[in-house]
């Protein structure tokens, strides 16, 4: 018997394609499609469902890994991929928080996801190790440490060293040491540079009226 | 006049010297108000403020409690015991208070402190501020425009998986076609080919955000089977305010299918001159006490309320969630 999956995906054309993959397989069928990740809950709630395939970005800038946190609470025994193309770093962490099963970027192949869904179908949680290396000026994401990243993200979210102090709940020096220790790992010459930087790269997405944090 | 009259003579023309090139202005007066000591500095100070020499100490307490529209006097802030002059080419502080002498006589005295290099300070970092707040802004917008340039690169990439996946299956067809081979395979392949054109043309299709009928028709979709929505009434035509009642349904969805086991839900909406009215109810078992709102119900309120509009919760007899949205310029247009 096929299992039954939920796609919810905003992008006509990625919703095709992965469609078209499910459809690729005899262990899979399609159970139904949503471009908006905040009605997927009432979805498996009324539809037999046995696997999610949830984008993190869908209409309206509803978030996908609130949407599989809502779902697994709900409906625990049905599995949830976190699915995207974007390589900010606090995904991983936020999808494993929300209690998603697997997660897999879009750049990979149709066999690889296939595989993702295959191994979590069999019970298997499939993670990438790390979010893809981002080239940072004259350092990559990965030699950012973790303190230094939400350190970042404060700043990109704030008006000022103050205001980023405050969310992080320490000293304005603090968030000085930190940036200081970016700025020269990477070589860029302020911090608006750097912002702009790992804005282009995605590695940090803004997006304070949303929760995207 | 003897020389030790003279000397006394020199050393106060010395101290007056000394007091009068003070670098801030300093004024002292008595209970009366009379001025007994005041620096040319201060003298000068109070001139550019009014025009007129100082001669009582009300002429310097006016200063904490009016605002001086005078020409020369750009503006003139004040609290209990300290006032900003701003002149036309310093600014100075002015700080009041009370001192004795060693007689238990009291003085009121008043201390003019040189801020203009601070002034032009402060003001320098506010602008810096403010580029930073814009440049805050700037990476929002940067990052919001990013991620739509993600998602462009997200469907380009997918086009050219598909173009392959094209190529392939021609290939395949055309080898299998051309030796005469497995047909079967050459059908699965022009199949392939085939799927590949369809998704190929429906990217061409508008790829615009949902309008608000193909919201509502997705949430319909969703509640298939679960629970009937009946509604009356036209949803407003602006996309902001008609996703904003669609929130607040899937909500009341979620809410009447948990808590209630209602199979119906009942939405009503309508016009005002002003504004779009909305109430959802359901056919569910009633509430048995007053509903709290959770995080569900509070975000729907904030909303409502950035929209301008109100939201009523009611408990008895049944439940009911009512919304009033201002109409504003976007509606009917």
């Amino acid at each position: 018997m096929a299992y039954k999956v939920l796609i919810v995906e905003d992008q006509k054309m990625a919703r095709d394609n992965m469609t078209y993959i499910v459809n690729l397989s005899e262990s899979y069928e399609l159970a139904g499609t949503l471009a908006n990740a905040a009605s997927a809950e009432i979805f498996c709630g009324g539809h037999a469902v046995d696997l999610v395939l949830m984008d993190v970005c869908t209409e309206h800038d509803e978030n996908g890994i609130d949407a599989a946190g809502h779902i697994k609470k709900s409906y625990p025994s049905i599995k949830v991929i976190v699915v995207t193309s974007m390589v900010e770093y606090g995904f991983l962490d936020r999808a494993r928080e929300a209690g998603a099963d697997s997660f897999w970027y879009k750049d990979g192949d149709e066999e690889s996801l296939i595989e993702v869904m295959d191994r979590t179908m069999a019970g298997e949680s499939v993670y990438p190790e790390r979010t893809p290396e981002v080239r940072l000026g004259l350092t990559t994401s990965y030699e950012l440490s973790d303190a230094e990243l939400r350190t970042i993200r404060a700043i990109m979210e704030s008006a000022n060293y103050e205001e980023a102090a405050e969310k992080l709940g320490c000293s304005e020096r603090n968030v000085r040491f930190h940036l200081n220790n970016v700025l020269d790992k990477t070589g860029y010459r302020n911090r608006f540079e750097l912002c702009m930087a790992i804005a282009q790269k995605n590695l940090i997405i803004v997006n304070p009226d949303k929760n995207f944090q | 006049m003897k020389l030790s009259g003279l000397r006394r003579i020199d050393q106060g023309n010395l101290i007056k010297e000394a007091f009068d090139n003070l670098p801030c202005g300093i004024c002292y007066f008595n209970s009366k108000g009379i001025p007994v000591l005041c620096n040319k500095t201060m003298s000068r100070i109070y001139e550019a403020v009014s025009g007129r020499g100082l001669q009582h100490i009300s002429d310097l307490e006016s200063l904490y409690k009016e605002f001086h529209d005078k020409e020369n006097v750009y503006s003139v802030q004040y609290t209990r015991d300290i006032c900003i002059v701003d002149l036309e080419d310093s600014s100075w502080k002015i700080v009041r208070r009370q001192v004795e002498d060693g007689r238990n006589e009291t003085f009121h005295e008043f201390a003019a402190y040189d801020i203009t290099e601070l002034e032009r300070r402060t003001q320098e970092l506010r602008e810096v501020n403010e580029k930073l707040a814009n440049s805050a802004d700037e990476i929002r917008q940067l990052s919001e425009n990013i991620m739509w340039a993600t998602r462009e690169e997200e469907i380009l990439s997918l086009k050219m998986k598909v173009h392959d996946r094209m190529g392939r299956s021609l290939l395949i067809a055309r080898k299998t076609l051309e030796k005469d081979e497995d047909i079967e395979q050459a059908d699965s392949a022009i199949r392939e080919w085939e799927r590949s054109i369809r998704l190929l043309s429906r990217a061409s299709d508008d790829e615009d955000d949902m309008d608000k009928d193909e919201d509502l028709a997705e949430l319909m979709k969703a509640c298939e089977g679960l629970i009937d929505i009946r509604m009356t009434g036209e949803m407003p035509k602006d996309k902001e305010k008609s996703y904003l009642i669609i929130c607040a349904m899937r909500q009341c969805i979620t809410n009447a299918i948990r808590y209630a086991n209602a199979k119906e839900l009942y939405v009503q909406l309508y016009e005002t001159e002003d504004d779009v009215c909305v109430n959802i109810t359901n056919d569910g078992k009633p509430p048995e006490e007053e509903v709290q709102e959770g995080g569900g119900l509070s975000s729907i309120r904030s909303s409502v309320i950035k929209a301008g509009g109100t939201m009523e919760i009611m408990s008895e007899p049944r439940f009911m969630l009512s919304l009033r949205i201002p109409v504003g310029e976007e509606y009917g247009i």
